[in-house]
């Protein structure tokens, strides 16, 4: 028997990977392989070396078995089957060459090339194309067929700021089709056309601009020509070198390639060895990163004496001295805690572990917070309360398994839209789906997904609904009793059991006030129940209400009482909303805890970090940043490091944030961008996109990504030299060679990374933490044989409303949200082509509600809060219920955090972004 | 009391049936519709009899003004005399047919005198394996053309657990489906046409007994919307069976629950094709899937499904009226039982023969086609639909079943045969095989796709005698990149008619140097 | 104090009352309340609020004003 060759990992398989735990013996050219059953002989023959030709096929999509390139001859069947298509039996034996597939491999070329452009010399994809490469494999050397009938000079579609469809050399093999469908799940593109006349169109024959298309790039993958082409490669060229990367958009964390010319970044691939993305990608990772290149960059240091002053371009040393110089002078005259620090989930686990290290060890204090505070904080709490670690439990992969998902607060498709996609590939295939939010989200109802149920909530009732669902679960008998006895507290399900079985946690008892009717909420209650799989995914309309870190732990509960916790297909998931959301709360970067979610009281934990660090650490709690700004207002709190967040357009009730910062005597902000908080800074520190950052992101499913510098930093200095230089500067010296040492700290220091570092993740691609020896190669899912706590806690969950109530003067309630093209405020995607697609925030309105106001679509119109007011333009929507108003804040014109109020989650102050009671009255006039 | 018998099938109505019924009808005579007899060149054909149930003398090609003052009269010069002494149809072997021209298609009483549903009484009468495995001994093969065994099929969906909708929830209801391919979409075919004009409750009681056999609770038929009539009648017969309870939750109160319901295609030729009938039914693009799975695992919406041809359906009910071993006595080698031959072409007695596999294609063009139409030289007979080959005048003595018709170079496919005389130029036939192709391409496969164009092309450029024998080798190149690469049927037949008429008439194709060569024999 | 520390301060207070409010159990709530209190605000709010408490206990919730009492700065 021949031994099984080595095949490059890179190299395309053709047809997707199955998992079996039978296998099956086949012979291929006289070589015995073993592969699991349902794998295709194409897909055998490759593993084989004997790769058999094609161009339909791709390991990224079904087999299709159109081009009849892959024929091959199988001993004992007529005819020539397509390898593709046809699954190894056992004993099957396949020949792959022969002098009549040879013709007929040939003949099909030979008609390929009867209808396509004879310009590889100056096509696009000149040595990149499949197309181009096949030919070269079957020996085409003539074309017999004469002129004839073509699609040579059918049109090109540049509409796509970012690629265009070539349809004269297109090969319609649909690829770019079923990408859209099976990959991404919105069906954008189809054939149109029947025989010779089949050709690739966009939604109904529109312009890919103008079609259903999201961009997400992936028919671009797909294709296997220079058909859909991205443009910057048609004028670039094709990249000579690459570099795998980690993407720095959301928290789905999703591994690239980034394909460069010297220094330049050609175009960013996504990688099909990503653990988050598995090869797919987003119009954000996959197009939108030219800011890092964007003329608004600053890439020198700047200091000015007052706000009011020009900024000066100075020197490093300079700047940091500057800084450092004030720093010290307002500890000498308000004391050690008058200065604190925020870190960015922006940033790499190492930047923000240097940033929390300098504020404790050369700050000398505990206040240091992240920007998670005003997002993912009430996960951390709720989270580590109830299972007993601040974190979500599944990996992405997980859902695959799902029978009923439960979207709470989430908007995937746009927010998290790679996970949105392998979401609906799972309910493509037949899971349940309830969406829990107040806006009809694309997820209700989209291609061939309808939700099964929908509950329309009120913003800010989000635990009256899940109690009256737990009350379901308990008075319905839904609960699932063996998992409860044997892995939660006893005394605690009984407390909560009490609880939620209480009339006032009914359904009919809460209906009205969420504007649901009790039937709704007892459906879905049950379909979650008694479905063998539930899972809970969610998003910031959890976590952003006044009761945020009450809700993490009423889902928390509902998921231990039917026993949805600690296998595949179930879980309580937050999806995050940065790239580094979960690795900057994993980094320490919380007043009150350690990396690694240990209190800073804990002597023993203290004592690690003060040895290592060589220096007394303190035990008490920092500020968050609501107190550090409010210290600022009061006065005593005067000195602020800001790491990549834009806290005066991020944060709630814009007049307090920037009050707070016009009341500090030093304000240091490192960014790409003169940002909004810029405006009220001494000292600007540029920092480094992601493509210059030599680190990890950890994504929302715990998962640390490697992020790879692929070109130098514009600045001339990694962002955590920066930290290290100010701290320094502060007479706390941190020397790194590297980043990868830092990270080699936090392994040593934090029991979870123990098993992480720089190589091992170049050696394995990714892990998820904990990563230890007793979990070497991560752990995919938590919980699995017990709690981190021990036995899961039920916390009861009395439902408070907000004090931010709906009232004559203000009627209607805002809740903000993203969507797909841009991100966050907006920093990054408004300075890329995105902004062809959201050019502005609009105030989302129901029709009954515009009306009654005399607003039109496209209105403008002011929106008053008890905070502030601004103006926006109004759409009506169908999407939101009556009583309810929507925006988005990715532009700092529509000052949508101006009318956003100071209130917030009672564990956390994670602010209440979700709900603000306003007004909304037609503007008048023209623009603001 | 007497009874006038005017049919109402489609090719009835072509030529003036609708007219002659009016007009009887006007002169107080009771008149009932049928479908047709299947003699069509006697069309329209008005039979009469003096009871509803008695034997019935005929007259032929019968126009309204004739009807016009005097009723048609046994001197009339149209007179037949009795109809089933008619040789044409004394000499078949009547299974599927039995009924079809004699009654009244949306008469359920009509129908159950002439024998309906002792097929299906049968089967219910008997355990759904005995009945899969009554079907495997009467050696029923599939209509469609490939001819495969119907029996073993259900015998797989029967071994099959029921299935929810693909992408349903959980909880979803299971279902099997039986789905009738009634898309018949091959030039000079008409039988399941005259079948479900004639005798809906046929194909009916088949689909229940299929049901039955395998455990199906859905049936679907699958018909082109250039079959109006038939849509008409059998929706009309459905509703019927329904009030009758030969359908719906409790079939003749035996408690097996069935229904069925029709689906109409937008007439794409490829949707005959059955897993892209499949594709058109689940409301997509009627593109061809790829096998496996077996649709009989994985078919309709997921679900283990029964796809069967009209034809083969329709054999059901008599084969368990009759008993499969009469079924199986008759035929020819492995093709058991009768075929519904098509004659159509240039012939002059065009229409329905069936009669048992084994019978020669001249006694189905000559005896009962009697030779062509125009009474020139029979050239070339065209089997199995346009993507059939043709066999020369010469060759017809093969006896018409699937093996032994493979054998010869013929195809039996849906059983039509096209009769071509001497005038004919084999040539343009062969282009119009890639035409058809080109026309009807899904244009999945490249093969098909960009083939059948370049075919056409090509056949031009030696009709124009351009490089001829160099196109000849392309030609051939093509033909065998399309036979053995095509996903499909549609490709892959199309080189059959082009090669046997590049093969039997070479001399049409042999037009090189100039247009001065003159075919012999023209 | 100053209008901007005095709002500040009432802030601390809104702050400790919804906490109170909010703790799962209704029993044992100013326990519930100390020990938050003690895990995530530094030791100036503590006594800050200390304070508040003997100037302005009309401001707070019963059950703060028993956490302020347990909760040692």
């Amino acid at each position: 028997m021949n031994s099984v060759q080595q095949f490059d990992p890179a190299t395309d398989l053709g047809t997707p990977g199955v998992l079996s735990d039978a296998v099956v013996n086949v012979v291929i050219d006289g070589i015995e392989i073993q592969v699991p059953e349902g794998t295709s002989v194409m897909r055998a023959a490759a593993i084989a070396g004997a790769p058999v030709p094609k161009l339909c096929a791709t390991e990224q999509l079904e087999a299709f078995g159109s081009c009849r390139l892959c024929l091959v001859e199988i001993e004992g069947r007529r005819g020539t089957p397509a390898a593709c298509t046809t699954l190894c039996e056992p004993g099957m034996s396949v020949r792959t060459q022969s002098s009549q597939l040879d013709r007929l491999r040939k003949g099909v070329m030979e008609l390929y090339i009867s209808d396509h452009p004879l310009d590889c010399l100056t096509c696009s994809a000149n040595g990149d194309c499949e197309l181009q490469d096949m030919a070269g494999v079957v020996g085409l050397r003539t074309v017999r067929y004469g002129e004839g009938d073509n699609h040579l000079t059918a049109p090109t579609d540049a509409s796509n700021p970012y690629f265009s469809f070539d349809a004269s050399k297109c090969i319609v093999c649909s690829r770019c089709v079923r990408a859209c469908d099976e990959v991404q799940g919105t069906f954008a593109l189809t054939i149109a056309g029947r025989g010779f006349d089949s050709r690739v169109s966009p939604s109904e024959e529109q312009a890919f601009f103008d079609s259903e298309c999201v961009s997400c790039g992936a028919c671009v993958q797909a294709c296997p020509t220079a058909t859909l082409q991205e443009k910057r490669v048609i004028d670039v060229g094709v990249p000579t070198r690459q570099v795998k990367t980690t993407c720095a958009y959301c928290g789905v964390g999703c591994s690239f390639v980034a394909e460069m010319k010297g220094n330049e970044v050609v175009r960013m691939v996504p990688d099909k060895t990503g653990g988050a993305n598995a090869g797919h990608s987003c119009v954000k990772g996959r197009f939108a990163w030219g800011y890092a290149s964007h003329a608004d960059r600053i890439t020198e240091p700047m200091i000015r004496e007052h706000r009011e002053d020009s900024w000066q371009v100075v020197s490093w040393e300079q700047a940091i001295a500057f800084a450092a110089e004030r720093f010290q002078t307002i500890q000498r005259v308000h004391g050690t805690d008058a200065i604190g620090g925020i870190t960015s989930s922006r940033c790499t686990n190492e930047e923000v572990y240097v940033v929390q290290k300098m504020v404790r060890a050369a700050f000398g204090t505990n206040n240091v917070d992240t920007c998670a505070r005003v997002c993912h904080s009430p996960t951390g709490y709720g989270l580590k309360q109830t299972f007993g670690t601040s974190a979500g439990t599944q990996d992405f992969a997980s859902i695959d398994e799902a029978d009923a998902i439960m979207v709470i607060g989430a908007n995937p498709t746009d927010a998290h839209p790679v996970f949105g996609s392998r979401m609906k590939q799972r309910l493509r295939q037949g899971a349940d789906l309830i969406v829990i939010d107040p806006r009809a989200t694309d997820l209700v109802r989209s291609p061939h997904i309808v939700a099964k149920h929908h509950l329309p909530l009120m913003p800010g009732t989000n635990v009256a609904v899940l109690n009256a669902m737990a009350h379901v679960v308990v008075t319905e008998d839904l609960v699932a009793d063996a998992f409860v006895a044997e892995r939660c507290d006893a005394t605690s399900f009984a407390h909560w059991k009490a609880f939620v079985a209480l009339p006032e946690n009914s359904p009919e008892a809460i209906a009205e006030l969420a504007g649901l009717s009790p039937e709704s909420i007892r459906h879905a209650a049950r379909t979650y129940a008694s479905a063998h799989n539930g899972a809970i995914y969610y998003g910031l309309g959890v976590t952003e209400h006044s009761q945020g870190s009450t809700m993490v732990m009423a889902m928390a509960n509902l998921a231990m009482a039917t026993g949805n916790i600690g296998r595949r297909g179930v879980g309580v998931n937050p999806l995050r909303g940065q790239n580094n959301v979960q690795g900057a709360c994993d980094m320490g970067s919380f007043p009150h805890e350690f990396a690694g979610y240990r209190h800073v009281s804990d002597d023993s934990v203290r004592q690690q970090f003060a040895d290592i660090w060589g220096v007394s650490l303190r035990e008490d709690p920092g500020m968050r940043i609501p107190n550090m700004l409010d210290g600022a207002i009061a006065g005593h709190f005067r000195g602020l490091y800001v790491q990549g967040e834009d806290i005066a357009q991020s944060d709630p009730n814009t007049h307090h944030v920037t009050a707070a910062l016009q009341a500090m005597d030093c304000v240091v902000v490192q960014d790409l961008f003169l940002n909004e908080t810029a405006k009220y800074a001494h000292v600007f520190l540029p920092g480094t996109s992601f493509l210059e950052k030599d680190g990890t992101f950890t994504n929302a499913e715990r998962r640390i990504n490697r992020v790879r510098p692929v070109m130098p930093p514009r600045s001339g200095k990694a962002e955590w030299q920066v930290t290290c230089d100010l701290s320094a500067a502060m007479g706390y010296p941190m020397d790194y060679p590297n980043s990868a040492a830092i990270m080699d700290e936090i392994a040593a220091l934090t029991p979870t990374f123990a098993g992480v570092s720089f190589s091992y993740l170049d050696k394995v691609g990714s892990v998820q933490w904990p990563c230890n020896d007793s979990a070497p190669l991560g752990t995919p899912i938590m919980h699995e044989q017990r709690f981190v706590r021990g036995s899961g806690q039920f916390m009861t969950t009395p439902y408070v409303p907000t004090d931010e109530r709906t009232t004559r003067k203000y009627p209607l309630v805002l809740t903000t949200g993203r969507i797909l093209s841009q991100y966050n405020v907006g920093a990054q995607t408004r300075r890329t082509d995105n902004q062809r697609w959201h050019g502005e925030d609009l105030l989302d309105i129901h029709e009954s509600d515009a009306q009654l106001r005399g607003i039109a679509n496209g209105d403008w119109i002011e929106v008053a809060s008890r905070a502030g007011t601004t103006r926006l333009r109004a759409r009506i929507s169908s999407a939101i219920p009556a009583g309810v108003v929507y925006t988005t804040f990715h532009h700092p014109v529509s000052g949508t955090n101006v009318i956003t109020t100071d209130n917030s989650d009672w564990a956390t102050n994670c602010p209440e972004y979700k709900v603000t009671a306003v007004e909304v009255r037609p503007a008048g006039g023209m623009s603001p | 009391m007497s009874v006038w018998f005017v049919p109402k099938d489609a090719a009835a109505k072509s030529v003036g049936a609708d007219q002659i019924a009016e007009r009887l009808i006007a002169q107080g005579e009771v008149v009932i519709r049928t479908g047709s007899r299947g003699l069509l060149w006697l069309e329209p054909l008005v039979e009469w009899s003096d009871d509803r149930y008695g034997d019935r003398v005929g007259w032929c090609n019968v126009t309204a003004e004739q009807c016009l003052d005097v009723l048609p009269t046994s001197s009339d010069g149209n007179f037949l005399g009795a109809v089933d002494d008619l040789d044409y149809l004394a000499r078949q072997q009547r299974w599927i047919f039995e009924r079809v021209g004699i009654i009244d298609p949306l008469d359920g009483d009509d129908f159950l005198y002439r024998g309906g549903l002792a097929g299906l009484k049968r089967a219910l009468a008997m355990t759904p394996n005995d009945v899969v495995e009554a079907i495997v001994a009467s050696g029923l093969r599939g209509r469609g053309g490939a001819g495969f065994p119907a029996g073993i099929k259900w015998r797989t969906v029967a071994a099959q657990e029921p299935v929810a909708h693909a992408g349903s929830g959980a909880g979803a209801a299971k279902h099997k489906y039986i789905c009738v391919n009634a898309d018949e979409g091959d030039s000079g075919t008409f039988a399941d046409r005259m079948l479900m004009e004639g005798d809906p409750f046929c194909l009916i009681e088949g689909m229940v007994i299929a049901a039955w056999a395998v455990g199906a609770d859905l049936g679907i038929v699958y018909l082109r919307s250039e079959y109006p009539d038939a849509i008409a009648t059998l929706e009309q017969a459905l509703e019927q069976a329904r009030e009758r309870g030969w359908l719906g939750a409790n079939i003749l109160g035996s408690g097996f629950g069935f229904d069925i319901e029709i689906r109409i295609g937008a007439g794409s030729y490829v949707c005959g094709e059955e897993t892209a009938m499949l594709e058109s039914i689940e409301g997509r693009r009627g593109m061809v899937r790829v096998k496996p799975p077996l649709p009989a695992i994985k078919g309709l919406f997921g679900t283990p499904t029964v796809i069967n041809n009209v034809l083969t359906m329709a054999s059901v009910p008599s084969i368990m009226a009759r008993g499969p071993e009469a079924y199986a006595a008759l035929g020819h080698g492995r093709s058991c039982g009768t075929q519904v031959f098509q004659l159509a072409g240039n012939i002059a007695r065009g229409g329905i023969v069936e009669t048992a596999f084994g019978v020669t294609a001249r006694a189905l063009v000559h005896d009962f086609g009697g030779g062509t139409r125009s009474g020139r030289p029979v050239r070339a007979v065209q089997t199995g639909g346009p993507l059939g080959p043709y066999l020369a005048a010469d060759e017809l003595d093969v006896p018409m079943a699937y093996e032994a018709l493979a054998e010869a170079g013929g195809m039996l496919g849906h059983g039509g045969l096209v009769v071509f005389d001497d005038t004919v130029d084999m040539l343009e036939q062969a282009r119009f095989a890639m035409e058809f192709c080109a026309e009807e391409s899904c244009g999945k496969c490249t093969p098909c796709r960009i083939g059948a164009v370049r075919g056409v092309e090509v056949l031009e450029r030696i009709a124009a005698g351009d490089d001829a024998m160099q196109q000849q080798v392309l030609l051939r190149d093509l033909c065998e990149v399309m036979e053995m690469g095509s996903l499909c049927a549609m490709g892959g037949l199309t080189p059959k008619p082009v090669l046997s008429a590049l093969n039997t008439f070479s001399e049409d194709f042999d037009r090189a140097g100039s247009k001065l060569i003159v075919r012999s024999g023209g | 104090m100053t209008a901007a520390t005095v709002m500040t301060s009432h802030r601390l207070v809104a702050m400790a009352n919804q906490i109170a409010n909010n703790v799962p159990s209704r029993e044992g709530v100013a326990e519930q309340v100390a020990h938050h209190m003690q895990q995530f605000w530094t030791p100036p709010m503590r006594r800050e609020l200390q304070l508040l408490a003997q100037s302005e206990p009309e401001l707070f919730d019963a059950a703060v004003l028993d956490a302020v009492a347990l909760a040692p700065v």
